[in-house]
C-alpha cells in the first residue's frame, strides 16, 4: 500500500515537473498538482507559542504543497507520544514529523514507523533510527556563539550573567544550555547562574526578578526562547537597572526589542520558518527527491547596534573547527522570519542537505 | 528565673494566649507553619544576606499574590470535601479568553475586568452543577473542566502571544499603592479579607466547615448542601478569575500556557497550611502561611544557587519534610 502510494507519488510528481518544466513552473504548480500527502504531527505540546508558530509555518506549507496535517501532542509524555506515532501508523499516514520528548525513547517506534513505508521527520534534535530524516539546527553552536558575544561584550567587567532555560531534561533546553555554559567558560570574570523558566513567561518573570535580587552585580540575562523572553523583560524593566538581555528564535516581537537597544542579541531560527521547511523537506522526499538523512537549517545572528562593534572586533563569526557563522542585519532578519521570507527561501531552487 | 511566675500565673498567661491564638484564628498547627517559614528565612538570609531584605521580602508576596488568591479558592474547596483541578488551567482560560476579547474590542480595561469575572462566576456555577446536581465526584467534574479549559484557551489563543498596553492593566501588574504597596498585593489582601469574613463571620462559612466534617449531618442539620456547595465552587471561580487579572496584568502578556503549575502550588499551599483534603479543616491565615512557605521556598532556591536539575527535587524534598513535621507535631500533641 505505501510502496504504491510512494510510486504514484514519483510518476505524479515527475509528470507534474515535466509540466512546470515546459513553463508553468511553480512550487505552488508543483504541489497543487501533486497526490495529497497526509503527515501526522506529533509534538510535545500545542501550548508553548513557538510551536504554535511551528504550526503556523507548517500549515502554510501544507496549503502551498498540497499536503493535509493532523496534530498531535503528548503532553510531555514518551508513552503519549509512542501511542500518537502508532495511531498514526495505523491511520496510514504518508509521513511523520516528531518533536521527541526524549530522542532515545522514541527510537523503537520510529523504526517501527520507517518499516511500515511511512517518511519519519524528527525535528529538533538527531534520533539515532534505521531510516529516519534528522531536521537539524545548530542549538548548541548558537547558544555558545550568545554566550561569546555576552562574554566579549563584559570582557572587561566583573558579575553574573543570569541564563533562563526550559526545563531540565527538556532536549532543546539542555542543548541550548550547555552551549551557553560552554562559551561562558572561556569568561571567568562573569559568574553563571541558571534558573528554569519551564517555558512560561510568567515562571520566567518570577525568575527573572529572583536573579535580579539575589545578585546585586547582574549584568546581564540571556533567555533561550522568545516566548519566556518577554517575561523576563518586564522583570528587568520594573526593576529599573541596567541589565542587557538576550534571547533566541527570532520572533518579531523579539526583533522590536532587539531594534528598540532591549536585546543585545537575536539568534533567529524562526518558528514558523521551521515548520515550513520541515514540510517542504516531507513533500520532496514523498515525491521521490534523495538527500541526505541530516538536513540542516541554516540559523542567523542577529546583532543589535551595541554589540555589533564587539562581534567584529573579536571576530566571533568564526567558529571552532571552521564554522562559520551567517550574521544578517535587523532589517534581512524581519524578512528571512516573516512568512513571505521563508516562502520565497524554500522554493523550488532551494536545495536540501545532499 | 525559674519561681519567678507563679503556677495560677502561667495557667493565666497561657489561657490567654490561647484566647488570643483562637481570636486570630491561629491553631497549633499554624504555629508549627510560622516556624517552618521562619526556619527557612532564616537558613536562606545566612546563606545569602540578601534574601532578607525589604525589597526582597516584598517581591516574594508579589510574585505569589495570585497564587495565594488561587489557593484562597482551593482552601474552600478543599474543606467542603472537594477539589479542583481546573483551577490552574480555569485561570489559564479565563485570562486568555478575557484578553482577547479586551485586545480584539479595542482594550476597554472594564471589560477586561469583567470578562474575567463572568467567566469566573461561570467556571464555578458548571463546576458545582456538575457536583451538586449532576452527582460527578469532584475530582472527576474538574478533571473534565479542565480539560474543557485546556481546549478553550488553545481556540481562543490559536496558540499565540498577545500583549495587553493599557495603562490600568500596567498598574494593576505593577503599581503601587501609596508609593510602597505593589498592587497585586493589595488584591491579595483584600481577597484575604473577603475569604476570612466569609469563612469566619457568614452562614456559609459555617455551612463550609459542615459539609466537611459530615454532609449527611449537615444537611439534617438544616443546611442546604446543594446550594451552599454550589456557593463555595462559584466563590472558587471568582477567587481564579482574580489570579487570572493579576496574572495577566503582572506578566502584561497571554499566552496558552500562562500560569501553567499554578493548581499544583495553590492546592499544596492550602494542605502545607493546614487544609484538610478530607474537608473540614483549615483556616484563611493557614493558607496564607502555606503561600508564603511556597513562595519562599521558589525564591530561595535562586538565592541558594540550587543547580536547575536539582531545583524540583529540593522543592519536592521541602514539602515533604514540611506536611511530615506537620503531622508528627500533632501526633505528639494528640498523645498528650
Amino acid at each position: 500500500m505505501k510502496l504504491r502510494k510512494r510510486v504514484l507519488a514519483v510518476m505524479l510528481s515527475t509528470a507534474v515537473a515535466a509540466g512546470c518544466l515546459a513553463g508553468a513552473g511553480s512550487v505552488t504548480c508543483m504541489a497543487a498538482e501533486g497526490e495529497k500527502l497526509t503527515v501526522g504531527m506529533s509534538c510535545i505540546n500545542l501550548t508553548d507559542a513557538g510551536l504554535a508558530a511551528i504550526k503556523e509555518g507548517a500549515d502554510k506549507a501544507a496549503e502551498d504543497y498540497n499536503m493535509e496535517l493532523i496534530w498531535k501532542a503528548c503532553d510531555g509524555d514518551l508513552d503519549t507520544q509512542i501511542d500518537v506515532i502508532r495511531g498514526f501508523i495505523q491511520q496510514d499516514v504518508d509521513a511523520i514529523w516528531i518533536d521527541s520528548v526524549d530522542v532515545d525513547g522514541i527510537v523503537s517506534v520510529v523504526d517501527e514507523a520507517a518499516d511500515a513505508g511511512v517518511i519519519v521527520l524528527t525535528a529538533g534534535s538527531k534520533v539515532e533510527g534505521k531510516e529516519n530524516y534528522n531536521l537539524i539546527y545548530p542549538d548548541l553552536a548558537d547558544a555558545e556563539f550568545a554566550a561569546r558575544a555576552v562574554g566579549e561584550y563584559y570582557k572587561d567587567k566583573e558579575g553574573t550573567v543570569g541564563l533562563i532555560v526550559g526545563s531540565a531534561g527538556n532536549l532543546v533546553s539542555e542543548k541550548r544550555q550547555e552551549g551557553f555554559e560552554k562559551g561562558m567558560e572561556a569568561y571567568p570574570n562573569l559568574k553563571l547562574v541558571t534558573e528554569q523558566g519551564m517555558w512560561d513567561a510568567t515562571t520566567s518573570m518570577q525568575k527573572a526578578e529572583d536573579l535580579i535580587r539575589a545578585n546585586s552585580d547582574l549584568l546581564h540575562i540571556h533567555v533561550i526562547a522568545d516566548g519566556m523572553s518577554y517575561g523576563v523583560y518586564r522583570a528587568v524593566a520594573n526593576a529599573g537597572k541596567e541589565i542587557t538581555m538576550s534571547s533566541n528564535d527570532g520572533e518579531s516581537d523579539a526583533l522590536k526589542h532587539l531594534e528598540d537597544g532591549e536585546y543585545l542579541l537575536e539568534n533567529l531560527v524562526g518558528n514558523g520558518r521551521l515548520g515550513y521547511w520541515g514540510m517542504v523537506i516531507a513533500r520532496r522526499l514523498a515525491d521521490g527527491e534523495e538527500m541526505a538523512t541530516d538536513q540542516y537549517l541554516p540559523t542567523y545572528k542577529v546583532p543589535g547596534e551595541a554589540i555589533k562593534p564587539v562581534i567584529e572586533a573579536a571576530g566571533l563569526e568564526k567558529g571552532e573547527d571552521g564554522y562559520v557563522y551567517e550574521i544578517v542585519s535587523l532589517e534581512e532578519a524581519k524578512q528571512i522570519g516573516s512568512q513571505e521570507g521563508y516562502v520565497k527561501e524554500f522554493n523550488e531552487d532551494f536545495v536540501p542537505t545532499k | 528565673m525559674p519561681g519567678f511566675i507563679k503556677e495560677g500565673d502561667k495557667e493565666k498567661m497561657g489561657k490567654t494566649a490561647k484566647s488570643i491564638l483562637e481570636k486570630l484564628h491561629i491553631s497549633y498547627n499554624r504555629l508549627i507553619s510560622i516556624l517552618i517559614l521562619i526556619i527557612l528565612m532564616a537558613v536562606a538570609s545566612i546563606v545569602n544576606p540578601a534574601f532578607l531584605t525589604a525589597d526582597n521580602l516584598l517581591g516574594i508576596l508579589v510574585q505569589n499574590s495570585a497564587k495565594g488568591i488561587l489557593a484562597l479558592g482551593a482552601t474552600f474547596v478543599l474543606m467542603t470535601g472537594g477539589i479542583d483541578l481546573a483551577c490552574g488551567n480555569g485561570l489559564t482560560m479565563i485570562a486568555v479568553v478575557a484578553s482577547v476579547i479586551h485586545i480584539t474590542t479595542g482594550e476597554n480595561f472594564l471589560v477586561l475586568v469583567l470578562l474575567c469575572l463572568l467567566l469566573g462566576v461561570v467556571l464555578g456555577g458548571i463546576n458545582g452543577f456538575l457536583i451538586t446536581r449532576m452527582k460527578l465526584l469532584p475530582f472527576v467534574a474538574t478533571l473534565a473542566m479542565m480539560s474543557v479549559a485546556k481546549g478553550v484557551t488553545l481556540f481562543a489563543s490559536e496558540g499565540k502571544i498577545m500583549f495587553l498596553n493599557h495603562p490600568a492593566t500596567i498598574y494593576i501588574g505593577s503599581g503601587k499603592v501609596f508609593g510602597f504597596l505593589p498592587m497585586p498585593v493589595v488584591i491579595f489582601g483584600l481577597m484575604s479579607a473577603i475569604a476570612a469574613v466569609l469563612l469566619y463571620r457568614t452562614k456559609m462559612g459555617v455551612a463550609v466547615y459542615a459539609l466537611g466534617g459530615n454532609k449527611e449531618a449537615a444537611e439534617y442539620s438544616g443546611i442546604n448542601v446543594k446550594k451552599e456547595e454550589t456557593k463555595v465552587y462559584i466563590f472558587d471561580g471568582i477567587c481564579i478569575s482574580v489570579a487570572a487579572l493579576v496574572t495577566v496584568c503582572r506578566v502584561g502578556q497571554i499566552s496558552p500556557n500562562l500560569g501553567e503549575g499554578a493548581m499544583m502550588d495553590a492546592i499544596a499551599a492550602a494542605v502545607i497550611g493546614g487544609t484538610s483534603t478530607l474537608g473540614g479543616k483549615g483556616t484563611i491565615g493557614g493558607t496564607i502561611v502555606g503561600v508564603l512557605i511556597i513562595g519562599v521556598i521558589i525564591n530561595a532556591l535562586t538565592f541558594l544557587n540550587v543547580p536547575v536539575i536539582a531545583q524540583d527535587a529540593v522543592k519536592g524534598l521541602i514539602i515533604i519534610f514540611a506536611v511530615i513535621f506537620d503531622a508528627l507535631i500533632n501526633q505528639v500533641k494528640e498523645r498528650k
